[in-house]
């Protein structure tokens, strides 16, 4: 995956401080860094004097020679990747001093690894992002794109995904992986039916309505069936409300399930 | 320093004259410690928790606390990422090194409980985690530790061991930890069977340290992974694989080896009268077999080992002594045989026949200590008609016995003080799903 945030079109970087600066602090904002993730003190901006500190502080590794000098003071791609890495983990809460021991101990792939929108070249970490993107896609009911993700693993070259978003889904229409996710019509045929065979269930050109339900198994013979989004934020009170509810209905069941009665039933 | 195959009949001669059934002993013995302090396999542990409802309370504490102690053993150099699911998927802290353990348990102590049990989902975020640093560890794992049932995202547990298969080969490996009495057992056995992991179980939260600390102990003394045994038998002989392991290409796959111990299985040879009359005076191969694993990253193999016997008389053969680790195997495997089926009729709810079959493995078990007092349990469940213990009890006991580690100076007698002195991941346990407390 290439994007405009993609730090490796910097892999050449040998520059001085000044426009080091520059390029950090370009990439901190495109990649949404200078802001913490709730956890951790903001870091400081990306300027000559937190660049330095960092250098002092061994969170950066020490300054490269000049092209054509023996002078120190250069700095170069892993510089880079050490300075958006710290950031990240700085907005997880972390001390500094822990994360130069954590870049020191890190190859540079491993650094890229926790960097937002990066591309992660391992067949390993691939796979397991096509599995969460599988997963992903079952959660919102999109089945093509569930077995879309893990097919495209199977049938392509080792693929590389965004290191913070889900995994791009593959328009591949090779269906011999993932055969449990295989409808019994092809999905391409049974989307492009579905207009027609909606207006003769519902006489509506409606949409199919997708709701996503919890559904709790109280015992053996009690299910609960509700909103999903309503059982994730509900409150004491309102699932109070939901038992009393439920207690009266079932209290009343003879007569839910009696048909009502009408002035010309009898 | 490598890993010794070796074969050993239970008795070492054919009876002539005779169909002949002989059980084959095949040891993968890995090497004693190195002297002095041997380098410390580098570990890449992906903890998965559940903090489903159900969680609420003791059994997230526990768990927590389990996660805890997993974290301050690990060295700097370890990586380690913390993963919760319920409904919602939190990276709780990232793979990295676990150079400030204090902050990736005050990061733990975070976790919150969170609506339903999105397992593979979880189990996936730990795997992508896992997966970063596959390349720089030697030993790379997802714990999962789960105390109900997938019931959002991906459910199906054939596909999700489907993906931990896909995910052991290349190199993330997954480990489960069942906790209580309404997790699924079927889906934990499926994706440590197929994640090249080991499945654990705790009755309650407070038993849940033991496995922890005995898969934390494993992976530390780890000499050898994926190691899977080959069989060539001789034209016409028969050979069965009598332990329940999981199929490797054309052969089976052996527990992990670490120093000091042995992977074991039992094959079992038939071979008809016609054939036997061949092996009179001259020793023939009956079976040939080969082991391949991996080792820092590279395949190796041992030497091929061959068993040749000859064929006696009655009288000659009735004077063979039987090899008393062979019997002592072999008894075992039978009794975990027991105990898998009488967990399938407790799963049914066929009480007389568990009944029955516990009968039986009574008197399979005769002579051994250790599987007499490991019926003890079983028997206490049955009585008691509690099918939950029951039913996980005896198959996670009945697995364990299949695939245990042995230590290669495993004696036939059995005490629990004498097993509290061996590495936690060599003893032998009365109960799977009762931690160490207060023994």
């Amino acid at each position: 995956m290439t994007n405009q945030y993609d730090i490796r079109r910097y892999s050449d970087l040998h520059v001085r401080i000044q426009p080091f600066a520059e390029i950090v602090a370009d990439l901190v904002v495109a990649l949404n860094l200078e802001k913490t993730g709730g956890r951790g003190p903001k870091g400081e901006p990306a300027s000559d004097r937190a660049i330095r500190d960092y250098v002092r502080r061994r969170v950066l590794s020490p300054t490269l020679r000049g092209p054509d000098t023996d002078e120190r003071g250069y700095y170069g791609f892993r510089h880079l990747v050490e300075f958006l890495a710290a950031r990240v983990l700085l907005n997880d809460g972390w001390p500094l001093e822990k994360i130069a021991e954590h870049n020191r101990l890190s190859t540079t792939d491993q650094l890229i690894a926790l960097i937002p929108g990066q591309a992660v070249e391992t067949d390993a970490v691939a796979l397991a992002r096509s599995f969460r993107s599988a997963g992903a896609a079952i959660r919102n009911g999109d089945l093509f794109a569930a077995r879309s993700s893990v097919a495209s693993m199977a049938s392509a070259p080792p693929p590389t995904f965004s290191a913070s978003a889900p995994a791009p889904l593959s328009s591949s229409e090779d269906w011999s992986v993932a055969a449990s996710f295989e409808p019994a019509i092809p999905p391409a045929r049974s989307r492009a039916e579905l207009p027609l065979l909606m207006r003769q269930l519902t006489q509506s050109e409606r949409q199919p309505q997708v709701a996503q339900v919890a559904r709790i198994a109280l015992g053996d013979q009690v299910t609960l069936l509700i909103d999903q989004d309503l059982v994730r934020h509900i409150t004491p009170g309102e699932a109070d409300l939901i038992g009393r509810t439920v207690s009266a209905a079932l209290l009343d069941y003879q007569n839910l399930s009696r048909p009502r009665r009408t002035e010309n039933d009898d | 320093m490598t890993i010794e195959l070796k074969l050993t009949p239970r008795k070492s001669a054919l009876l002539a004259g005779h169909d002949n059934t002989l059980d084959v002993l095949v040891r993968a013995i890995g090497p004693q410690p190195p002297e002095g302090t041997p380098r410390r396999r580098r570990l890449n542990l992906a903890l998965v928790i559940d903090c489903s409802g159900s969680m609420q309370g003791q059994p997230l504490d526990e768990a927590k606390r389990c996660a805890k102690a997993v974290v301050g053993q690990l060295k700097a150099e370890d990586f380690v990422s913390v993963i919760s699911y319920g409904s919602e998927i939190t990276v709780v802290s990232r793979a990295a090194p676990a150079s400030d353990p204090a902050k990736i348990c005050a990061l733990i102590d975070g976790i919150e409980i969170n609506g339903m049990t999105a397992l593979h989902d979880g189990w996936a975020a730990g795997a992508e985690q896992a997966a970063i640093h596959v390349k720089t560890a030697d030993v790379t794992r997802v714990l999962l530790l789960s105390d109900g049932n997938a019931n959002e995202g991906l459910t199906d547990p054939a596909k999700i061991a489907e993906h931990c298969s896909q995910m052991a080969a290349v190199g993330v490996s997954t480990s489960t930890y069942g906790l209580g009495e309404s997790f699924n057992e079927e889906l934990m056995f499926a994706m440590a069977r197929s994640g090249g992991g080991n499945a654990y179980y705790g009755k309650t939260a407070a038993d849940l340290m033991t496995p922890f600390q005995q898969e934390f102990d494993l992976l530390q003394a780890l000499y050898a992974r994926n190691i899977v045994l080959s069989l060539t038998a001789a034209d016409g002989v028969k050979v069965e694989m009598a332990n329940d392991l999981v199929a490797a290409g054309s052969g089976w796959r052996l527990a992990d080896v670490a120093y000091g111990s042995e992977a074991w299985a039992v094959v079992r040879l038939r071979i008809p009268a016609a054939l036997v009359a061949g092996f009179a005076g001259e020793a023939k191969e009956l079976l040939t077999c080969s082991l391949a694993w991996s080792r820092d990253g590279e395949t190796q193999a041992a030497d091929t080992a061959n068993l040749a016997l000859t064929s006696l008389d009655a009288a000659a053969y009735g004077a063979v002594a039987e090899d008393e680790l062979v019997a002592r195997r072999s008894q075992e495997v039978r009794f975990a045989e027991f105990q898998r089926d009488a967990g399938t009729a407790a799963a049914q709810g066929d009480w007389n026949r568990v009944d029955r079959i516990l009968d039986r493995a009574r008197k399979e078990a005769a002579g051994n200590e250790w599987l007499m007092a490991s019926l003890g349990s079983l028997e206490t469940y049955a009585r008691e008609r509690s099918q939950d213990h029951f039913t996980k009890e005896a198959r996670f006991k009945s697995s364990r016995m299949m695939s245990r580690l042995a230590a290669v100076t495993e004696e036939a007698s059995y005490s629990v003080s004498a097993e509290s002195a061996a590495p936690s991941f060599l003893r032998r346990r009365e109960e799977e799903g009762r931690g160490d407390r207060g023994k």
